[in-house]
């Protein structure tokens, strides 16, 4: 859309055409630089709105992760019995969750994001990618407390000598972009299609749970076996949380094969919902 | 003079129907909102954008603030476009002033330096510097508007659109906006696309308008002319002897306007009125079951549609009106004396209300009436500026 003219009025320089028959050649990155100071804005509110009128505030961020691991460690570890793969159990569910966590908040911020902003997008036009980034960098803030809780109880069990982790540590930006950009397809994805259909409203919450029973969260990947174990590897989480627990803990499966598919199915994930997202925004406001 | 805007040949259809469900998905009905549409508007210009609901201007908006995508045609701009659909957009109740300055104005395209150069300014005119620093949802509803006005009137953007937005706030805050766009405009340097259904404040900022009729431009150029013809005034003179049957008579299911009249002091309903001709509204009402106490209101209007004066049967005692029973009829009868009026075009409102409360039937524009000069011109002894009335009253002239 913000593109210089050069088929007609040669003799004007026109900073903006919208054209109903071009499509918009977006450019991300100068949208990106030109909104920069709205981006931070629109983290800032979602970061300082959520915790107004409470009495723990950001420590709510703390006392998820440490209930749910409370009840992981009970129902699963106790109750069910299921394997850590020798490491401890608090610690063994903590990493998965909190890699799972970093998944599906971006997936649920970034699918939300035209019904979320939808009276704003209503009433005043910039680049609607800026409202999604936002919600994602909000949570990535968010997820940010809750890593600094994983690092602490890790290097408690380091210190204690319960954990061998190894250099495949150093990949951890990699793991996390890999995963990132999993979320965020399949985020872009969805808000795409539930401004049509809103049906997958609730198809978010639901397929979320089912595919945290299909990611190696709450058991290792050892104990998967057969066709199962086969299933679960299509699953393109699934090397990735393995990966990370490995480089981590010493305890898990690394295939670079496996993590190869999927970094590949991240980066097709995320193109697909990108082109989706721009094919969107166009027309939203007319069907939402 | 230098194009900052150029339309062409827009057009935006949008699909009717159900959306989303199964088995009505194939359904391609469409509806053109905006068809055929081009204009350019040079730099300075303060163009009004008139119609009636439904008529396109809301989409023509919608499309130059790219808020939505044209199906057809083309749009050039040159400079930054603001669009003020509503104040205060994206305002967080929880909140302060200070934070919602900042975040309004950055989803309304200011950097965060310019806000902060203007802050103190924009603080200044909402005149709500004492509570700056409190969350806005204590704030009051007309704070809210000031403070959201306030940041959009400091927008630095050479083409600003604005909806209706002055319809909010009171009548003082609402003559300062005024003001304030017309101080931006003073210096040529900007450009104003305005919506708005107040003709008044729309003869007040522009020197242009478009008028939108069913999704056409219909006429664009001289403001008075474009009201005019949204009014209705092609036919200047409208039937001053209005008469129903009763199929066709407007009105509710227990009263019917059977018959609506301008009767002038010796002179048949066709010839022109003068402002020395003492005049009397009449209405004729059926009542058709129902036998309650019936009032009537003429509300007198101006040409632009600013409320100039209303008169009703409210003081006149119970006994006095006589009871109107079922199935009778009842003349109305208002005489307004002579030299009242100006040589100008009103408009008259009439409103049936019942047991004092209940407006039962509104009828618009019931009557336009235009009156000509009697004898001298009036402007030619009191000034420029053309008053609502211009009544003879009575004057004590003693010499001392």
């Amino acid at each position: 859309m913000r593109t210089p003219d050069s088929s007609a009025n040669q003799d004007e320089s026109w900073d903006l055409i919208i054209d109903a028959k071009k499509s918009s050649n977006r450019n991300h990155f100068k949208d990106f630089f030109n909104n920069r100071d709205l981006l931070s804005l629109l983290v800032k509110r979602d970061l300082v709105t959520i915790y107004k009128q409470t009495i723990l505030g950001p420590l709510w961020l703390l006392i998820q992760p440490v209930l749910k691991v409370a009840i992981f460690y009970f129902v699963f570890g106790k109750l069910a019995g299921i394997s850590t793969d020798g490491v401890p159990a608090v610690l063994f569910y903590l990493t998965g969750l909190t890699f799972w966590e970093f998944f599906a908040t971006i997936l649920k911020k970034s699918a939300d994001v035209f019904t979320a902003n939808q009276h704003i997008f209503g009433k005043v036009y910039f680049p609607r990618m800026i409202a999604a980034f936002a919600a994602v960098v909000s949570s990535a803030v968010k997820l940010a407390i809750q890593f600094s809780l994983f690092f602490i109880v890790w290097i408690y069990y380091l210190v204690q000598g319960a954990i061998s982790p190894n250099l495949f540590l150093i990949a951890l930006p990699v793991f996390l972009l890999i995963i990132a950009l999993l979320g965020l397809g399949g985020g872009l994805i969805l808000s795409a299609l539930t401004v049509k259909y809103r049906d997958l409203r609730f198809v978010i919450d639901t397929g979320l749970q089912v595919i945290f029973y299909l990611t190696p969260v709450i058991y290792p990947l050892s104990i998967a076996q057969g066709s199962f174990f086969n299933a679960l590897l299509f699953n393109p989480l699934a090397p990735i949380i393995e990966a990370v627990r490995y480089s981590f803990l010493g305890q898990g499966v690394f295939d670079s094969m496996f993590l190869a598919y999927s970094a590949l199915f991240a980066i097709l994930l995320f193109w697909i919902g990108l082109k989706l997202f721009e094919k969107t925004e166009r027309n939203f406001i007319d069907t939402i | 003079m230098s194009k900052v805007l150029q339309i062409e040949n827009l057009g935006k259809s949008y699909q009717i129907g159900e959306y989303g469900g199964i088995g009505v998905q194939n359904q391609n009905e469409n509806i053109d909102a905006l068809q055929n549409v081009s204009f350019e508007v040079n730099r300075g210009e303060v163009v009004g954008i008139i119609g009636k609901n439904g008529a396109g201007k809301s989409t023509l908006l919608k499309l130059l603030s790219q808020i939505t995508m044209p199906t057809a045609g083309i749009i050039r701009a040159k400079g930054k476009i603001a669009s003020l659909l509503e104040v205060g957009t994206g305002m967080h109740p929880d909140l302060t002033g200070r934070e919602n300055v900042f975040l309004n104005g950055a989803i309304l395209g200011m950097s965060k330096a310019e806000i902060k150069s203007k802050f103190d300014e924009i603080v200044r005119f909402s005149g709500c510097e004492a509570f700056i620093d409190t969350p806005i949802k204590r704030y009051s509803s007309g704070m809210k508007v000031r403070l959201g006005f306030s940041v959009a009137a400091f927008l630095d953007s050479e083409i600003i659109i604005i909806d209706e937005v002055l319809a909010v706030g009171d009548a003082e805050f609402q003559s300062k906006a005024i003001q304030k766009i017309l101080e931006i405009t003073a210096d040529g340097a900007k450009t104003i696309l305005f919506v708005s259904h107040n003709m008044a404040s729309v003869k007040s900022l522009c020197n242009r308008c478009l008028l939108l009729e069913k999704g056409k431009l219909i006429y664009d150029g001289d403001i008075d002319k474009a009201i005019s013809r949204y009014m209705g005034y092609d036919t200047q003179m409208s039937d001053r002897n209005k008469v129903w049957i009763t199929g066709s008579a407007p009105g509710n299911a227990d009263y019917k306007l059977r018959a609506a009249r301008i009767v002038a002091k010796g002179k048949t309903f066709e010839e022109p009125l003068s402002t020395s001709d003492s005049i009397a509204i009449e209405v004729e009402i059926e009542s058709v079951q129902k036998a309650e106490r019936l009032d009537i209101t003429f509300q007198l209007m101006s040409e632009a549609g600013d409320f100039l004066a209303a008169t009703s049967t409210f003081q006149i005692s119970d006994s006095e009106l006589k009871a109107n029973k079922e199935g009778n009829m009842t003349l109305f009868s208002c005489l307004i004396p002579a030299n009242i009026f100006n040589q100008s075009t009103y408009r008259i409102n009439c409103l049936l209300l019942e047991n004092r409360k209940t407006v039962v039937h509104r009828f618009d524009d019931l009557f336009k009436l235009g009156f000509t000069a009697a004898g001298r011109n009036p402007e030619s002894w009191m000034g420029q500026a053309k008053s609502h009335f211009l009544p003879h009253l009575n004057w004590n002239i003693t010499v001392k």
